[in-house]
């Protein structure tokens, strides 16, 4: 076979130069046709292990496998209210510490388990009163007291204080129900050996590897809403993990994949002008990735010094090269769909400003000293960015880019990659002087576990520690009203962003890259991709 | 006889002295491994809990005797990630890892051994021309330009995937281009070294026809070098895989190793490069009796 000039430009990594064409209008009205095996890549960089337990992950990529093999009690809808899944529908008490739950009656676990109440209960105590280490799941449920089981179809959870992120909570994947038979066989190993009463079950998993699933015949209770009642179209559905995104890319492209997601930017671009493929995009609910400043530590305890090394940055420019458009920067901690997001309120509320930055840093006693990095006492301006998921997502090219911006002003910024161990354990001790993170939240009230000082984990790369931010984050989980709740959080968000406690960088879209044999994956409301309603054309 | 033994107990030595040194390494490295395995929302109590599971507060000396106890009736501990015998995650991973190094091993071999034959022809010069250029190209880049042509533009190879042969190609000339051009150098020149001898010269001038000179006698006695090289490079070749395997999506030895350092996985980190030290004295320690066999004038005893 002869190299074209379309292959060369393959080679040269070029987009596709190809006509485009639009797939969902010449498909649209195609009847689904069943069975086949559907190969996607998934973008697990970091996946060292399969972890297939809903409430021990709390790590994007497997809760992308998740949503395949468990469900949940309630889902959250397009509008982010919530709407009835396995639970048909529900009552809180006045005092707002207690939920009554009614069940569906026609549910069963893949390994013949029926769902009751008892099932709901085993999932909840398993979480919320565990003998083992606390799992992921933990910070979900909140002030969690117990449930007890009222009747086969009934069951009533109680809380120790209100809780009003619980029930947008039930809708996460991390709050999947497991079978209460296989947790009681399997322990731990559920990891390994997950049962739910999703549309897929487990067949296999090679660790790192791949997760192979197959249609659940049984299947016959979506939420309302979804792309069809009854079984999956798929007969087979293999996740098939591949770290390096080159390799992720070229999958797609020589069809070895019929999809995957965490496709770079510049492949977003050449997919969707290349005919025979196409491109889902949804914003993934989130607390943005956002760079934390080490407050505790100097010289960050100086905000001054913050809204100097703010004002040094462009994050839009560097959010427009990195990420070509396919993205958008973030102006608030949390993404702009989530209900309670700031992002509109902030929206322009500051902006770079180089001479600004340097006349504090000159007022503070920074002086420009050897190769333009400012010193004061014989120290200089030097700080790191710690690091260990390396360039996930290009997150590194971004700070990279924000070095360079902030050599301008005679900040020396350089960047700590350490293995996790390391990563954990400076954090710990507050060795750092800054980082970045992101974590998918369908409440604001994540809010409150990256900057409640005792709501963080230890893990967390935010030292916020401000008593009015506290204390509406506290209100806010005590608020049974909706408005005044996301009132508390837009108020928190903005502190956050004046005080410079947190510099929102992107907001992320979760995109998958499919070929035009793949109809029907779509994107559930908080950005996690289901198959329910996938299948291969002929 | 005893030569054997010696070489025998000297290659227990060395896997001995391999697992205490990394041993002591991971227990000194930074990161608590009971604080990556409970989790974030963990507590000081939960994390003292996990250490006593892990039984990682223990005194040095003690967690050694334990491991070294359990070595000898071949338990390798638990996977402080997944909690699954280690046994159990490396036997996953290996064969793929093994299948990965020796066909590019022999890629390396073969290469070798025609371009000697070939000297200073084309083929020679093409097979050299493409080592000295695949060898000083990074194995990253290298192995993404194979898939863009070979899976991308031509789909004629998978990308990913370690389940068939096809899915070995790719990555087999990856490592076997980047990694072994030393070892097919050697290889050639070590050949012309041998086709230079004047035995060779008598052997066809006894009539015998080229390929019974190249293969009942040259190769033989080229091989030894050859050998010896071999045993280095397996190293060589284990931490090249590292790139390889994550780079065509495959399983591996190189990414569990990589996977375990990165969580501080200790009987997974202890278990890979047990295994990985163990094919590596084994290889050597064959290399050294081959000797004998190979040119029985080799007597390593004195």
């Amino acid at each position: 076979m002869m190299i074209t000039r379309r292959h060369a430009a393959l080679l040269l990594g070029a987009p596709l130069i190809l006509p485009a064409r639009s797939f969902a209008q010449g498909h649209q009205t195609a009847t689904p046709r069943q069975g086949g095996e559907l190969l996607f890549g998934l973008d697990g960089a970091a996946v060292a292990s399969f972890i297939l337990d809903p409430h021990d992950s709390g790590f994007a990529p497997h809760n992308r496998i998740f949503r395949s093999i468990y469900d949940s009690l309630v889902v959250l809808r397009p509008d982010q209210s919530v709407g009835p899944w396995l639970a048909t529908s529900w009552e809180i008490s006045p005092d707002q510490k207690s939920y009554t739950f009614k069940l569906r009656t026609d549910v069963t676990f893949h390994d013949g388990t029926k769902f009751d109440a008892a099932a709901v209960k085993a999932n909840l105590d398993r979480i919320g009163n565990g003998e083992g280490r606390p799992l992921t799941a933990l910070p979900d449920i909140g002030s969690f007291e117990s449930a007890e089981v009222l009747a086969p179809d009934t069951v009533r959870i109680k809380l120790k204080e209100p809780f009003a992120p619980l029930l947008r909570n039930l809708s996460k994947t991390t709050l999947g129900i497991i079978s209460p038979t296989a947790l009681a066989k399997h322990g731990a190993a559920i990891a390994q050996n997950p049962v739910g009463s999703g549309p897929f079950r487990f067949v296999s998993l090679v660790q790192g590897v791949e997760v192979k699933l197959e249609r659940n015949p049984a299947y016959n209770w979506p939420p309302a809403g979804a792309a069809h009642q009854g079984p999956a179209y798929l007969e087979r559905l293999t996740f098939k993990n591949v770290p390096e995104e080159a390799t992720r890319v070229a999958a797609v492209q020589s069809r070895q994949v019929h999809a995957a997601d965490g496709i770079p930017p510049q492949n977003i671009v050449s997919f969707k002008s290349a005919s025979g493929f196409q491109v889902l995009e949804k914003e993934l609910l989130n607390n943005n990735y956002t760079v934390y400043l080490n407050i505790a530590k100097a010289p960050w305890n100086d905000e001054e010094i913050r809204q100097a090394f703010r004002a040094s940055l462009d994050i839009e420019a560097a959010v427009r090269v990195i990420y070509l458009g396919t993205t958008p920067r973030a102006w608030a901690p949390l993404s702009p769909s989530i209900f309670g997001s700031a992002d509109a309120a902030l929206k322009g509320s500051w902006r770079p400003d180089l001479a600004r930055a340097q006349q504090i840093l000159e007022a503070k006693g920074w002086k420009v000293g050897a190769r333009g990095i400012r010193e004061k006492d014989g120290k200089r301006l030097t700080v790191s960015f710690a690091d260990t998921q390396g360039n996930r997502e290009k997150r590194l090219d971004v700070i990279q880019f924000f070095r360079r911006q902030l050599a301008r002003s005679g900040f020396d910024l350089s960047i700590d990659s350490q293995p996790n161990a390391t990563y954990r354990q400076k954090l710990l001790n507050g060795d750092y002087d800054l980082s970045g993170a992101s974590q998918f939240a369908p409440d604001p009230d994540v809010l409150s576990r990256l900057h409640l000082p005792d709501g963080r984990t230890p893990a967390s790369v935010s030292k916020t520690d401000d008593p009015e931010i506290s204390e509406w984050l506290r209100a806010g989980q005590r608020e049974g009203d909706s408005e005044k709740r996301a009132e508390y959080y837009i108020r928190a968000q903005r502190k956050l962003v004046e005080k410079v406690y947190a510099i929102p960088v992107y907001v992320l879209l979760y995109t998958i890259a499919a070929s035009d044999q793949v109809q029907g994956i779509t994107i559930d409301v908080h950005g996690f991709p289901e198959f329910h309603g996938a299948w291969l054309r002929a | 006889m005893a030569f054997v033994l010696r070489r025998v107990a000297g290659a227990a030595l060395v896997i001995f002295g391999t697992i205490t040194l990394v041993f002591a390494i991971l227990y000194w490295l930074p990161g608590d491994p009971a604080v990556l395995v409970a989790g974030e929302n963990a507590t000081e109590e939960s994390i003292a809990r996990i250490r006593t599971l892990l039984g990682t507060e223990r005194p040095l000396w003690e967690q050694y005797g334990d491991y070294l106890a359990g070595l000898a009736q071949g338990d390798l501990g638990t996977s402080f990630a997944t909690q699954e015998p280690v046994t159990v995650r490396l036997w996953a991973q290996f064969p793929s890892t093994l299948a990965l190094t020796l066909l590019a091993s022999t890629v390396a071999i073969v290469a070798g051994v025609v371009a000697a034959v070939s000297r200073g022809r084309w083929l020679d010069q093409a097979i050299q021309a493409v080592m000295l250029f695949f060898t000083s190209m990074p194995s990253f880049w290298l192995g993404i330009l194979l898939i863009l042509l070979f899976s991308v533009t031509l789909q004629w190879l998978p990308a990913i995937g370690s389940d068939s042969f096809a899915q070995l190609i790719l990555p087999v000339s990856c490592l076997g281009l980047v990694a072994s051009g030393r070892l097919m150098r050697m290889v050639r020149n070590s050949v012309l070294d041998v086709l230079d001898e004047p035995f060779v010269t008598t052997l066809r001038a006894k009539g015998l026809v080229e390929w019974q000179v190249l293969f009942r006698h040259v190769l033989r006695n080229a091989l030894i070098p050859v050998v010896t090289l071999l045993g280095i490079l397996v190293g060589e070749l284990l931490s090249g895989t590292v790139v390889v395997e994550t780079l065509f999506a495959r399983q591996g030895i190189g990414r569990l190793l990589v996977d375990a350092v990165g969580v501080k996985d200790i009987p997974v980190i202890q278990g890979t490069v047990l295994i990985a030290s163990i094919s590596f004295v084994l290889i050597n320690l064959l290399v050294d009796l081959s000797y004998s066999v190979i040119d029985p004038r080799v007597r390593v005893d004195g």
